[in-house]
C-alpha cells in the first residue's frame, strides 16, 4: 500500500521550474527523508504533499485518494514545521486541540485526545503553560503534539531539528524514530542533514536541482549510489573523486594501471569515488602518495587530508587512533585501497557498474595494488 | 575572633558606602537634568494651578481648588471635554482601523506596496498648519472646491440621496462654520492626516508575524482570509495594537494645529472644537490666565499618564506571549 504517490507533478514559481517532473512513491507506514542541499526544492515537495503549495500539473494522491485540489486540512495529514509555528496566545493544550476545535469535535473528546498526546510526548503537565514559557525541545514537542492529536494517515516534518542545539538533536532525533516506531504512520520528513536522514529512516530520497537522483534504503544510498551527485553529498567527510583513465579493459589512475575490466571501450575517462574508510595507509608503495596537510582527530578515529605528490587533488582517509602517530603534518604518506570499494562514474556522473570490480570478479584486481 | 568579624563588617560596609556614593555621583547629573527640566515644570504647573497668577504681576493669591472648580462648573470646559473627547473617541479607532487596513493591504502586494507607502505616509509628513489652510481654501461655502463639486449634483438623480437634495435647496453646509460640521471636519483631517502613521507602525508589527504560522493555520483548518486573520494576524499584532491606541490617544488629545489654523478666535462655531490643547493655549498665552491654563494643563497631565499606565499594564498582562 501507498501512502503518499506523485505522478508526473511539476512547479513552477512564476517562469522559474523547480520542479522539472517529480514521480515518488512512498510507501504506507515507512519513514521517507527528503534530503539535498538548500534551495533543491525538497521543502516545495512537502508543502505539495500539505496542500499550502498548488501543483503546475500532475497528481498527488495520499491513502488512493487523489488530492490534489483538496484543502490543507481534509487531506488527512499533519506538519511539523521548522519554527514550530505554536500560536503564541493559545495554552498547550489550546494549540495542540486547535485543529480539533476547528474541526468541531466534542468538548470532552477533544480534552481527551489532547491528554493522550500530551502524555505521549511526557507534555502533561506543562498543558497550561504559553509557548513562551516553553524551551525550543518542549515547544518541539509541542509542535509534534500537534500533529499527533489528528490522527494523521502521513506526517510531514519540514526540518524540525534545525532549531536545536545538537545535543538535543540526537536526542530528539531518536524520539522521532521511536515515535514512528510506535504510531506506525507513514512519516515524510524533510532535512539538508544528511546525518538525519541516515540514522532516522527507511528510505532516503536525494533531491537536487528539483529531481530524485536516487530512493532508496539508507545503506544502499551511502554503499551504492547511482549517481556521482549522490555519492558525493551523502557521507561525511565527503567521498574522493579520482580522475580515471580507460582504455580497452585498463584502468589507470595517475598514469598508473591499477586493474583489468572486461570492456571494449577504447579511450575515455572516468571518475572513481573512495569513500575516506576505502583508503588506508600503506607501509610499501601505495596507488597513491602525498603529504597530510590536515588532520581531524575525533577519538574514535582520525581523518586527515592529503595532497597528492605532483596532483592538484586532495584526498581524505580514515585512520585508526592506533595510527595517529604517523600522521604528522606534512609527513609523506603512501595510501592504498581496495578496488573493489571503488565506484566508477561517467564524465556525467552516471554509475558506471560494467567498469567496476566485483567480489564475484576477483581475477581482475590488480596484483600491484596491496602494498 | 569578633573583633576580626566587626573589622571586615566594617571594612564591607565601608566599601558598600563608597560604591553608593560614586553611583550616585554618576547618576547625579541625569538625574538633575531630569528634575530640572521634567519634573520642575510639572509642579510649577500644577502649583500655580492653585493660584491666580498672571505673567507680570508682582504677586498672586493662592486660590485653592478654585480653578478646578471652574473647570467642572462653567459650560466652556463642558464643550472643551464634549470635543476633546468626541475628537479623541471618533479619531483613534477610525484611524487606527484605516491604519491596519492599508497595512495589510500594502503587506500583501510587495514591491507596489513602497508607493502606496510613500503616498499614505504623505499627510504625516507634511506639515499640518499648512495643510490646514489648504483644506481651508477647499471647504470654503462658496468658492471651495468641495460646495463646488456638491452643487454640481443639483439637477441629477443624485439629489435623491437627502444631504444633497437639502443642500441644493437651502444651500451646503458652511463646514467649518457650522457648529453641526466643524467638529465632523476636524476629525476628518485628523483621521486623513494620522492613519499613515498608524500604518507604518502596524507594517513594521506585520514583519514580526512568522509566515510559517500562516501555514498551520491553514492546515489546522483556518480556510478564510478572515478567520487566519483572527488567529494569526490580530493576536501577533497585540503589542503594536496597545502602542498604536496609546500614541494616537496621546496625538489626538493634542491636536491644534487645524484648529488654531481655523478658529484662531475662540475655538470654532460656538465652541464646537474649543479642544483642550487650544483652551490651555488661549488662558495661559492670549489670555494671560496663567492659572486656569495650569488647571487644565495638569487636566492634560492626568489623561496622559492614566493612558500610559493603561498600556504599561495591557503589554504586561495581555498582549506580550
Amino acid at each position: 500500500m501507498s501512502a503518499v504517490v506523485f505522478s508526473g507533478v511539476t512547479k513552477s514559481f512564476g517562469s522559474t521550474l523547480v520542479i522539472p517532473n517529480l514521480d515518488l512513491t512512498v510507501e504506507s507506514g515507512s519513514f521517507t527523508v527528503l534530503v539535498g542541499p538548500s534551495g533543491c526544492g525538497k521543502s516545495t515537495v512537502l508543502r505539495m504533499i500539505a496542500g499550502l503549495e498548488d501543483v503546475s500539473s500532475g497528481r498527488i494522491s495520499i491513502d488512493g485518494e487523489d488530492v490534489t485540489d483538496l484543502e490543507p486540512s481534509s487531506r488527512g495529514i499533519a506538519m511539523v514545521f521548522q519554527s514550530y509555528a505554536l500560536y503564541p496566545h493559545m495554552t498547550v493544550a489550546e494549540n495542540i486541540g486547535f485543529g480539533l476545535k476547528l474541526g468541531k469535535l466534542p468538548k470532552t473528546e477533544i480534552e481527551q485526545r489532547v491528554l493522550e498526546a500530551a502524555t505521549t510526548l511526557q507534555l502533561e503537565n506543562l498543558l497550561e503553560r504559553r509557548p513562551r514559557e516553553l524551551s525550543g525541545g518542549q515547544r518541539q514537542r509541542v509542535a509534534i503534539g500537534r500533529a499527533i492529536v489528528r490522527q494523521p494517515k502521513v506526517f510531514l516534518f519540514d526540518e524540525p531539528l534545525s532549531n536545536l542545539d545538537a545535543k538535543l538533536r540526537v536526542q530528539t532525533r531518536a524520539e522521532i524514530a521511536q515515535l514512528h516506531r510506535r504510531i506506525k504512520a507513514t512519516f515524510i520528513y524533510v532535512t539538508h542533514d544528511q546525518v538525519e536522514a541516515m540514522t532516522m529512516s527507511d528510505r532516503i530520497a536525494v533531491m537536487m536541482d528539483g529531481e530524485i537522483l536516487q530512493c532508496d534504503a539508507p545503506s544502499v544510498i551511502y554503499e551504492d549510489p547511482d549517481d556521482i551527485r549522490v555519492a558525493e553529498f551523502i557521507g561525511s567527510p565527503k567521498i574522493n573523486i579520482l580522475p580515471i583513465e580507460h582504455n580497452e579493459g585498463i584502468l589507470s589512475l595517475f598514469g598508473r594501471s591499477f586493474g583489468r575490466v572486461s570492456s571494449v571501450i577504447k579511450k575515455d575517462f572516468f571518475q572513481m569515488g573512495l569513500r575516506p574508510e576505502a583508503l588506508c595507509l600503506s607501509k610499501s608503495d601505495g596507488m597513491l602518495s602525498g603529504s597530510i596537510v590536515h588532520v581531524e582527530n575525533l577519538g574514535a578515529e582520525v581523518y586527515a587530508q592529503v595532497d597528492l605528490t605532483d596532483q592538484d587533488v586532495r584526498v581524505t582517509f580514515r585512520a585508526s587512533p592506533a595510527e595517529r602517530h604517523l600522521l604528522s603534518l606534512g609527513a609523506l604518506v603512501s595510501l592504498r585501497f581496495n578496488p573493489t570499494d571503488a565506484m566508477i562514474f561517467d564524465a556525467q556522473g552516471e554509475r558506471q557498474r560494467s567498469l567496476e570490480f566485483s567480489e564475484a570478479k576477483p581475477l581482475k584486481i590488480a596484483y600491484d595494488v596491496y602494498g | 575572633m569578633s573583633m576580626v568579624e566587626s573589622d571586615t563588617l566594617q571594612w564591607s560596609l565601608r566599601k558598600e558606602n563608597k560604591q553608593a556614593r560614586t553611583a550616585w555621583g554618576l547618576t547625579a547629573p541625569a538625574l538633575i537634568l531630569m528634575i530640572l527640566i521634567l519634573l520642575l515644570p510639572v509642579a510649577v504647573a500644577g502649583m500655580l494651578s492653585l493660584t491666580n497668577y498672571s505673567l507680570g504681576n508682582a504677586g498672586f493669591d493662592w486660590v485653592g481648588f478654585k480653578n478646578y472648580d471652574r473647570l467642572f462648573s462653567r459650560s466652556t470646559y463642558e464643550k472643551m471635554f464634549i470635543a476633546t473627547f468626541t475628537y479623541v473617541v471618533v479619531v483613534v479607532p477610525i484611524s487606527m482601523g484605516l491604519g491596519l487596513g492599508a497595512a495589510l493591504l500594502v503587506n500583501s502586494i510587495g514591491r507596489l506596496g513602497d508607493i502606496y507607502k510613500t503616498i499614505y505616509f504623505l499627510p504625516v509628513m507634511a506639515t499640518l498648519l499648512a495643510m490646514a489652510i489648504v483644506w481651508e481654501f477647499m471647504l470654503h461655502p462658496t468658492i471651495g472646491v468641495i460646495n463646488q463639486t456638491l452643487e454640481v449634483s443639483c439637477g441629477t438623480f443624485l439629489e435623491f440621496i437627502p444631504f444633497l437634495a437639502y443642500g441644493c435647496s437651502d444651500g451646503f453646509p458652511l463646514w467649518l462654520g457650522d457648529r453641526d460640521y466643524a467638529i465632523w471636519v476636524l476629525c476628518f483631517i485628523g483621521i486623513w492626516q494620522g492613519f499613515g502613521f498608524n500604518m507604518v507602525l502596524y507594517l513594521a508589527g506585520l514583519t514580526a508575524v512568522h509566515r510559517e504560522l500562516y501555514h498551520a493555520a491553514e492546515m489546522d483548518g483556518a480556510k478564510n482570509a478572515w478567520e487566519r486573520f483572527r488567529l494569526v494576524t490580530w493576536p501577533a499584532l497585540g503589542p503594536t495594537t496597545v502602542f498604536v491606541v496609546t500614541i494616537s490617544c496621546i496625538r489626538a488629545f493634542q491636536v491644534f494645529d487645524t484648529v488654531e489654523a481655523f478658529w484662531p478666535q475662540g475655538g470654532g462655531p460656538n465652541k464646537s472644537t474649543y479642544v483642550m490643547m487650544f483652551a490651555i493655549y488661549e488662558k495661559g498665552v492670549q489670555q494671560n490666565l496663567i492659572g486656569i491654563g495650569s488647571a487644565i494643563t495638569m487636566l492634560f497631565l492626568i489623561f496622559v499618564m492614566f493612558l500610559t499606565l493603561m498600556q504599561r499594564w495591557l503589554v504586561e498582562r495581555r498582549v506580550h506571549y
